[in-house]
């Protein structure tokens, strides 16, 4: 077997303005979703959303890679499905994941000044 | 070696004793195999595995025999990718999926329960026979209801009489694949003949 981006890619968002539009559509699925399903698959969608809007990255050169945020992605793609084990294993993940971006927002801020 | 009938003779063939012990084995190992994919690799898959999984999806009953249910495969990339956009519970790039869906008009004649309710159930039934066949072949997948059923159907181009139940992700797993999750706790609850009075297991498969 072949590991995951081996193979030729599936279809994917060519360009950031159709990344965008995928985006939003997922973005108003899964808010429609969360209507009817588990409450705690409302933060999964936003947790994922990040990932999501994080491969605005591979359709562009536009604008540079971060990345802070492709580590997160990869934290985020190998963790989210804890929320189907243990809610308690998710919450305390996205706690995590919120520690680490705070740290790093901290970091960028003295960068600054 | 097994005694059988064939053409009212009791006849010896040698080596077919442990054949259905083997089968049994075989189910047993494939249930434990089965688990939730969501990682896989980016290859299609061929039709004559698709005509399989089909069989096996048309194999599940349904209530009283009536033609209700319906599958529509999936296999075409764009119309995959539309899928997907639309369904935040479709993780992974399967390279096809199944909708098992119902014809409501046809349900409707064998009865509320049937409409409301039945047509859930042989939903269910099918996509595991999908699934427990995909597994079987090498394949894997997983059941999602995640998805938005306004533009499921616009995107499939389904008559407003039609219902999707489930939709299943097949592809080939990819080598990298996430651990299956392990069930929660209590998700293994039986009852010996009532409820609160724990089964006590005595043998057979060992727990996984």
């Amino acid at each position: 077997m072949t590991k995951r981006g081996d193979a030729p890619a599936p279809e994917k968002a060519r360009s950031p303005e159709e990344h965008i539009f995928e985006l939003s559509l997922y973005l108003l699925t899964a808010a429609r979703g969360c209507v009817g399903e588990p409450h705690i698959y409302g933060p999964l969608r936003l947790v994922d959303a990040v990932s999501r809007l994080v491969d605005i990255y591979s359709t562009t050169d536009l604008i540079r890679a971060d990345p802070f945020l492709q580590k997160a992605k990869k934290e985020i793609d190998e963790n989210k499905y804890q929320v189907m084990a243990s809610e308690e294993t998710f919450i305390a993940f996205m706690d995590k994941l919120i520690v680490e971006f705070t740290d790093e927002l901290k970091r960028r801020s003295e960068l600054r000044h | 070696m097994i005694i059988t009938q064939l053409n009212g003779t009791r006849v010896l063939i040698p080596g077919q004793a442990k054949q259905p012990e083997n089968q049994q084995q075989a189910l047993f190992d494939l249930l434990r195999r089965r688990h939730a994919c969501r990682q896989f690799e980016h290859r299609p898959i061929p039709d004559s595995l698709l005509d399989r999984l089909v069989y096996a999806a048309h194999r599940a009953p349904t209530a009283g025999n009536a033609p209700y249910r319906f599958v529509v495969v999936v296999k075409d990339p764009t119309t995959l990718h539309m899928i997907r956009l639309v369904s935040p519970g479709f993780f992974g790039d399967c390279s096809a999926a199944i909708f098992v869906c119902t014809d409501l008009d046809i349900a409707a004649k064998s009865g509320r329960q049937v409409y409301d309710q039945i047509t859930h159930y042989d939903a269910g039934a099918a996509a595991e026979n999908v699934i427990l066949a995909a597994y079987s072949m090498g394949l894997a997948g997983t059941f999602i209801k995640s998805y938005s059923e306004t533009a499921v159907a616009r995107i499939l181009g389904l008559p407003e009489t039609c219902r999707t139940e489930l939709l299943v992700s097949i592809g080939y797993p990819a080598a990298d694949e996430l651990k299956p999750l392990k069930k929660r706790k209590g998700a293994k609850r039986t009852y010996a003949d009532r409820y609160g009075v724990p089964w006590v297991k005595q043998g057979g498969e060992k727990e996984g």
